[in-house]
């Protein structure tokens, strides 16, 4: 296959980045005592992407066979050509191109766990949760790998293998009494091996966690809404970083105007912030936005996007890089061979302060802590946001206490930063469950260390 | 289906009690615009096939792209079925006769440039209405497809189809206001008949970003909420939750025993519509090629239904409704919603004494535990009846139960969204939280 795109790559005039994609995933769904869910799937193709007088023609095929990669080629020409109104002007793009062969380091390569291991550690933990029993009324357990193998050529000199490994897990428990329900989840996903997806929590303690959340939050009060402080753990200081700050910096978003546009070099946020967005993470190096390759076939970058409240830098691919005279930072990404690649985050994060998180938590006399995702937010482009939080307690006199349930919190992100007066010297990559959305999913991750700020809480008049 | 019902004998010779086999293929052209600019104009075609068996009362399932291993795909389908758990449920649905629905396919098709044409009419007639408009992004998609089903139970279908699709999203930028994110769009069986809307649908984008500048919050009330069809389109991805039997049946919806009984005002009546022909989320048969039907699924207020797929509807001892999405983790979803009409908006407006229109809502709401919280995104204040200002930084917060129960009107006229053309829904006494006063 490498040599197929090598050599049509090598025939072809112009700006031409072929991708072939291999996709292998499995899904295990365990619910109320029986595995609901036992599946596997497999796509592959090659994507192709040619530059023409300013536009992009792009075309795919499942097919593996050199006639068939050369027909989508053509198609993929044959797209750019068929635009009336392009720039009219072809780009230099800014590239870093990769080569060589690049994968994923795995402690146990899940490819090479057998399935009754998989299925066993799903059924195990669902059991433990439902025999909890009492209030707990529902369980499920969910697995989920892909296995992805790429190769990419570029007109720019990319010639690059790329093997990539990345896994999800879920654990949802629904507590009823009466007429009131709860839940409470334990998500987490990582980059790398079987060993990997476990590496901050034993299997053997979510089953706890995942039903205490449920349970205690049954008969929890709904908070008063308004402005309050909060201390925010890891999981929601990555939520903000990625939701609320960091799709404003993706450059294509600030070209279309996004907040940020023209505050390179402006005040954003305290003095105490800085963030990054990283394709690997030296704290974490099995945060799930990992990436060696992006999908033009780039070496990513780390971007500093905030430096001590600082705006520094943007997102970027090869083709706003070379707008913006800047470097490439790498963050090109696309979900499946027959999708085109768009900029994407990858392990977004604030980096540590100085704090102590039981100083944050001591030297406050009323507030909130807050912790995990909920059920969904968003955020938008003047870097507003709202998000379900999925666990909160009171902090009263400097010390948590009761629970509460109901909590979403919103703001202006940069507001938020700019309100922060703490910043712990902990740190925790926690956002790696799920996809992010842009047009198509992208695996990210995302987090930092506790801070303590101000925003609104939504909640009862 | 020669191919298919090779397959199917494949996987029976290979173990599997019963089979399935699903082969999608689709041709699609893309031209898309970002940064207010023509970016990518992209055509290829795909096939996938899903491949379902049971062996014993053991499922498996596998999903492939790749024709040239599709074999090996049917042979670890079954590998997986043996590996799986018994289950007395599961089993495909015996063939029943299906009504094809009329009108899902046209037969025009656009050139690349044609396509392009539309998209850059969407793009600049949004542009040209205010020069404060900013189009982050802008798609227009025509895609022919064609499903074919075929068991060995004897369920044999084939469904060709058509579908136009666009949406344009961005905002507005005043200085340094920058309104809220704002999208429109519209989807169609015919090319002609559905970009007919593109200018329509530009300066309907158009308007509501620019009106949104200026935005500033409200006090802390309890008031109305005037539903967009977008919001309403945001309730019904809860009630899809709320309604699946396997969520009732898995003891996560609080819909669970209530059949019969009211769960919402006497005001809402909502059913799904499958069988209208012409549209692109009609369907003549489901996941499981079980044939679609119309649905009654609250009439005043009143639960009269759960949708049911092959495997919920055997383990309540009912009829399958003709809901199940397929796929390896399926799970009965709503086709089409319609609600009843019951007034004219300018009327639902004008009930209004205190309270916000909500042209998106930012949010969340727990389907499990029926708290509902978010910001109010392109929304206006109204005061007797009256838009005030447009609105920022003001949530809305309740619980799902209570804004069911609080639905005080339903309009008759209806918009586009992403599932359908849906109304308007007012909705009584929700707290609405600002950050400051007005």
């Amino acid at each position: 296959m490498r040599t197929i795109l090598k050599e049509l790559v090598a025939d072809t005039p112009g700006v031409v980045q072929m991708r072939y994609h291999r996709r292998k995933s499995l899904v295990i769904r365990a619910e109320n005592g029986r595995i609901s869910t036992l599946s596997s799937s497999l796509l592959s193709g090659t994507g192709v992407r040619v530059h023409r007088a300013g536009v992009w023609g792009f075309s795919s095929t499942s097919d593996m066979s050199r006639k068939k990669i050369a027909e989508a080629l053509r198609e993929a020409i044959a797209a750019a050509a068929a635009a009336r109104g392009g720039s009219g002007a072809d780009v230099r793009f800014a590239c870093d191109p990769a080569t060589g062969v690049f994968t994923v380091a795995a402690e146990r390569p899940f490819s090479r766990i057998p399935l009754e291991e998989k299925l066993a550690l799903v059924r195990t933990i669902e059991e433990k949760m439902r025999r909890v029993g009492g209030t707990i009324v529902s369980t499920s357990v969910s697995y989920a790998e892909m296995e992805d193998e790429k190769i990419i050529v570029t007109s720019d000199g990319a010639d690059a293998e790329y093997r990539d490994a990345k896994m999800d897990f879920r654990a949802n428990a629904v507590a009823a009494d009466g007429n009131e329900m709860e839940f409470g989840t334990v998500m987490l996903g990582a980059t790398g091996g079987w060993g990997d997806l476990f590496r901050r929590v034993r299997p053997e303690d979510v089953p706890e966690r995942a039903v205490r959340k449920a349970m205690d939050k049954l008969g929890a009060p709904v908070p008063a809404g308004g402005m309050s402080t909060v201390i925010l753990h890891p999981s929601l200081v990555g939520l903000l970083a990625h939701e609320a700050i960091g799709h404003t910096v993706e450059a294509d978003f600030v070209l279309a105007g996004s907040i940020v546009k023209d505050k390179i070099g402006e005040k954003v946020a305290g003095e105490k912030i800085s963030l990054v967005d990283d394709p690997l993470c030296d704290r974490d190096p099995s945060g799930a936005g990992v990436l060696l390759v992006d999908d033009e076939g780039t070496r990513p970058k780390k971007a500093v996007i905030i430096e001590r409240g600082v705006l520094r830098g943007f997102l970027h691919d090869a083709e706003t890089a070379a707008h913006f005279h800047v470097e490439n930072t790498g963050n090109a990404r696309a979900f499946t061979y027959r999708d085109e690649p768009v900029i994407r985050m990858r392990n977004t994060y604030l980096l540590p302060g100085e704090d102590t998180v039981e100083a944050m938590i001591a030297s406050t006399e009323n507030g909130l802590y807050l912790k995990d995702f909920g059920m969904g937010g968003q955020a938008d482009a003047n870097a507003e946001f709202m998000f379900d939080v999925g666990e909160a307690r009171k902090i009263e006199h400097g010390k948590i206490t009761a629970m509460l349930k109901g909590v979403t919190i919103s703001g202006q992100a940069f507001e938020v930063l700019s309100s922060v007066d703490m910043v712990g010297n902990d740190f925790l990559l926690d956002s790696g469950a799920g996809y992010c959305g842009k047009h198509q999913p992208a695996k990210v991750d995302a987090g930092g260390p506790h801070i303590r700020c101000r925003m609104m809480i939504g909640g009862k008049l | 289906m020669k191919e298919l019902e090779r397959l199917v004998a494949l996987a029976c010779a290979e173990g599997a009690t019963e089979a399935e086999i699903t082969r999608s293929r689709s041709h699609r052209k893309t031209v898309f615009f970002e940064k207010n600019a023509l970016k990518s104009l992209k055509s290829d075609s795909g096939a996938q096939y899903g491949i379902r068996v049971i062996a014993g009362t053991r499922a498996g399932y596998v999903s492939s792209n790749d024709a040239a291993s599709i074999r090996d795909s049917v042979k670890e389908a079954v590998s997986i079925a043996r590996a799986s758990e018994e289950d007395p449920y599961n089993g495909l649905p015996a063939p029943e006769d299906v009504t094809m629905v009329d009108g899902l396919s046209d037969s025009g098709e656009p050139s690349l440039a044609e396509i392009e044409e539309a998209a850059r009419s969407l793009v600049e007639t949004a542009r040209a209405y205010d020069s404060r408009v900013s189009v982050d992004s802008a798609s227009v998609e025509f895609r022919r497809s064609a499903v074919n089903i075929l068991s060995s139970k004897g369920v044999s279908l084939s469904q060709e189809r058509s579908s136009v699709f666009y949406f344009i999203m961005g905002m507005a930028i005043e200085g340094s206001d920058i309104s809220s994110f704002d999208y429109t769009g519209d989807a169609g069986v015919g090319w002609r008949k559905t970009v007919g809307g593109v200018k329509d649908h530009a300066l309907r984008f158009g308007r509501a970003v620019v009106e949104s500048l200026g935005a500033k919050p409200v006090a802390r009330c309890r008031g109305y909420a005037l539903m967009s069809p977008d919001t309403v389109e945001e309730m019904l991805s809860t009630l899809d939750f709320l309604l699946s039997a396997k969520n009732v049946q898995e003891r996560r919806s609080s819909f669970a025993g209530k059949l019969g009984r009211p769960v919402a005002s006497e005001v809402l009546t909502l059913k799904d519509e499958p069988r209208i022909p012409g549209l692109p989320w009609s369907a003549s048969f489901d996941g499981e090629g079980v044939p679609t039907r119309a649905l009654a699924l609250i009439e005043a207020g009143v639960l009269k239904s759960y949708l049911h797929d092959t495997y919920t509807a055997r383990k309540d001892k009912v009829r399958s409704t003709g809901h199940a999405s397929g796929g390896g983790t399926s799970n009965p979803s709503l086709h089409a919603p319609i609600l009843a009409p019951t007034a004219d908006l300018a009327a639902m407006q004008g009930m209004m004494d205190k309270g916000v229109s909500v042209r998106r809502f930012s949010g969340n709401i727990n389907p499990v535990s029926g708290v509902f919280s978010g910001v109010v995104k392109g929304g206006r204040y109204i005061e007797r009846g009256k838009i005030v200002h447009p609105v920022t930084g003001t949530m809305l917060s309740g619980t799902f139960e209570s804004i069911l129960a609080n639905i005080v009107a339903v309009s008759k006229e209806t918009e586009p969204t992403f599932i359908g053309a849906l109304p308007y829904v007012l909705v009584k006494d929700m707290d609405i939280v600002g950050e400051t006063g007005s």
